[in-house]
């Protein structure tokens, strides 16, 4: 280590000016673009978030030409996803723009915030200096398939005695907590003739475990209370700004530190000692 | 979407693969004999026969016939030889002897089975109305893909419309198109890169990065800082990740008494000046995604510290007060990783990039025990006739 000699220094820079994320996207090992056929019709990436519960959502739009698409299939998803969008009150009011058949034309990705373990700090050479910046949150993003969760409840209701695994009825009930597994179903039936037989079914079990309901652990209720808040949350929309764009181009402009002072370390080595 | 052509009516929840087929077993409990029909009653043409033992095995599986209401006929035949006369040809012998011998028929033989066939009587050929671009790929991984180019296999003239393709560059033929797994290299291949990858590493095992990867890490960190003194005009704007301990160090924009900023140089040449503002001392690293209103952030900007860049290849980070880090490098992602400003004020959502490289940061042992003994000797108060001896922790 001693005759280890330095043959470059260079200085690293501060700043904090940004609000800075790390958006992973675990299942994509692309960069994220729309697809150049969409590109061509107009489409872009768009994104929404809900600020209080800290969840974006990323709409890519889909690559629809027929080699690597599947038509039919994107209408029957298309009206699962509009009838979902329904069920959530996240239906897009639209743009003046009615379109009688709905297809599935973009990938949603939804986002988990990751809980941060230690300081994470992005950082870009620039003129010879390394620019520090914090990270504020980290985010994963994957594709949300809930049209498929309608799709299955209509034909899962439509097919009753049709024994096809998909229509099971779901994961087997917890022993010790039956209930908060059919509450939300309650809540969340539509159709008319069908339902009289699923009003059956969750009654009667709700019948049996009845006493079951008041043993709902704290844990549970709030994790329930926290989804509740989640979906009452109405989307905001937000402007995607592609790595290219001129705006993302001003915000890498605040990234950089521009101060040529140093800044005065109030901690020691020894911090790390414990 | 058909059923299973059971002799019961409604179907029994039970799982039916476990449950004896009641055609197979008489009242008596004998075994009827099947009739193996030589001939199939039907069969479609653009399915080739390997795989069709597969959706036969799944179908037994799950004892449901829904969309390939045939299978079930086949799946029984399916101890018998392979129906004759529609056969179509795959596998090594797909293209006749002259592809026999070659050593990479064996690669396009599994993309036989992908290929539409000519026996197809479609006239719409599968791979007409792909685009011919490559699909994009993150940019880190272009040092990996380098290696590869070094042989195009010379095939034998395509047939009427069958394309060949080679699977490693299946890549190129849409947009849309699937990675073919790399290929795992040997040793040797580094330094003779005219040499074929040997036929028992060509499917399926990705251990290439775990072998040359710590190698590569060290070459590769030290290309992304030790190359930048000789290429200044290179900016090449790479996002890199670094993870710091918890216990990163405070920063804060100090006042000194009203002068001018005093430089002096301590032994490990960093310089320490006092910026000029009044600012209270604040952590600035806010996790504050979870409570914005009570973390203030203050606004941080100016120098702290140097990367040191030493010939051996190791990095050090020099920050004030004799805190030293190493820098390694972390284990790197093999997804899509992205840098973001989140802009609420203008409902903004930039992207500044992909993450480049992860680095992990870590306090330099060497520094730290000195430190700590330099701790300890400077607390003690030695007596008289203590001088040589050792003081015993009993903290």
């Amino acid at each position: 280590m001693n005759e280890d000699e330095i043959i470059n220094r260079i200085p690293i820079r501060l700043s904090n000016r940004l609000s800075l994320q790390i958006h992973q996207f675990p299942l994509l090992s692309r960069p994220l673009q729309a697809p150049p056929s969409a590109e061509a019709s107009g489409k872009r990436i768009t994104a929404r978030i809900k600020p209080q519960s800290h969840v974006l959502e990323i709409h890519v739009p889909a690559d629809t030409r027929l080699e690597v698409y599947n038509s039919e299939r994107s209408h029957e998803f298309g009206k699962g996803r509009l009838d979902d969008d329904r069920e959530k009150n996240q239906e897009r009011k639209g743009k003046g723009r009615e379109e009688e058949e709905p297809r599935l034309a973009e990938i949603r990705l939804r986002s988990e915030e990751i809980p941060q373990r230690n300081v994470q700090m992005l950082g870009i050479v620039h003129d010879n200096e390394l620019h520090l910046h914090p990270i504020n949150a980290t985010h994963q993003f994957r594709p949300t398939l809930t049209y498929l969760d309608i799709l299955s409840r209509k034909s899962k209701r439509r097919g009753g005695d049709d024994s096809d695994s998909d229509s099971d009825d779901g994961p087997p009930p917890d022993p010790d907590e039956p209930a908060p597994a059919i509450v939300p179903k309650k809540k969340e039936k539509k159709a008319a003739a069908a339902e009289a037989k699923e009003v059956q079914v969750s009654a009667r079990r709700t019948d049996d475990k009845a006493g079951n309901l008041s043993q709902l652990s704290n844990a549970r209720k709030e994790m329930l209370a926290i989804i509740r808040a989640e979906q009452d949350e109405s989307w905001q929309n937000l402007e995607y700004c592609g790595m290219k764009t001129e705006e993302a181009g001003h915000s890498l402009d605040q990234f950089f530190s521009y101060n040529k002072e140093v800044l005065y370390c109030s901690a020691d080595v020894t911090t790390f000692l414990g | 979407m058909s059923d299973t052509p059971s002799g019961s009516g409604p179907k029994p929840k039970a799982i039916s693969s476990l449950a004896k087929r009641p055609s197979e077993v008489t009242r008596q409990g004998t075994q009827k004999l099947k009739f193996v029909p030589t001939l199939p009653t039907r069969r479609n043409k653009d399915v080739e026969p390997v795989p069709d033992t597969i959706p036969a095995s799944n179908e037994r599986g799950r004892g449901r016939g829904r969309g390939r209401g045939r299978g079930e006929e086949i799946g029984r035949g399916r101890g018998a030889s392979r129906p004759p006369v529609e056969m179509v040809a795959s596998g090594p012998f797909a293209l006749g002897p002259a592809m026999a011998g070659n050593s990479n028929s064996r690669r396009f033989a599994q993309s036989a089975t992908s290929i539409p066939t000519p026996s197809r009587g479609d006239t719409s050929y599968l791979g007409a109305g792909l685009s011919q671009t490559a699909a994009p790929k993150i940019k880190r991984e272009e040092h990996k893909s380098q290696k590869g180019e070094q042989d195009e296999e010379a095939y034998s003239d395509p047939d009427e419309s069958v394309e060949i393709i080679d699977m490693e560059n299946v890549r190129q033929m849409d947009w849309m198109a699937p990675d073919s797994i790399r290929k795992a290299r040997v040793k040797g291949l580094k330094k003779d890169p005219d040499a074929t990858a040997p036929e028992v590493n060509a499917v399926g095992t990705v251990d290439v990065d775990e072998d040359d990867a710590d190698e590569k890490d060290l070459e590769t960190m030290f290309d992304d800082f030790g190359k930048i003194h000789y290429d200044p005009d290179g900016d090449s704007q790479h996002l890199y990740f670094f993870q710091f301990p918890s216990t990163f160090p405070t920063f804060s924009a100090k006042q000194s008494d009203h002068t001018q900023a005093n430089v002096h140089r301590t032994p490990a040449s960093k310089k320490v000046t006092f910026a000029q503002d009044v600012k209270p001392e604040i952590e600035p690293q806010p996790s504050s995604s979870r409570d914005p209103s009570v973390t203030v952030k203050e606004e941080l900007d100016g120098l702290i510290g140097h990367l040191e860049v030493y010939r051996s290849g190791a990095r050090k980070i020099r920050l004030a007060n004799g805190i030293v880090f190493d820098v390694s490098p972390a284990s790197q992602p093999s997804f899509l990783e992205q840098a973001v400003h989140l802009d609420m004020n203008k409902n903004k959502l930039a992207i500044l990039g992909e993450i480049f490289r992860h680095y992990l940061i870590s306090p330099d042992v060497d520094t730290l025990l000195n430190a700590m003994d330099a701790l300890d000797s400077t607390s003690q108060t030695v007596l008289v006739g203590e001088e040589n001896l050792i003081r015993m922790d009993v903290t």
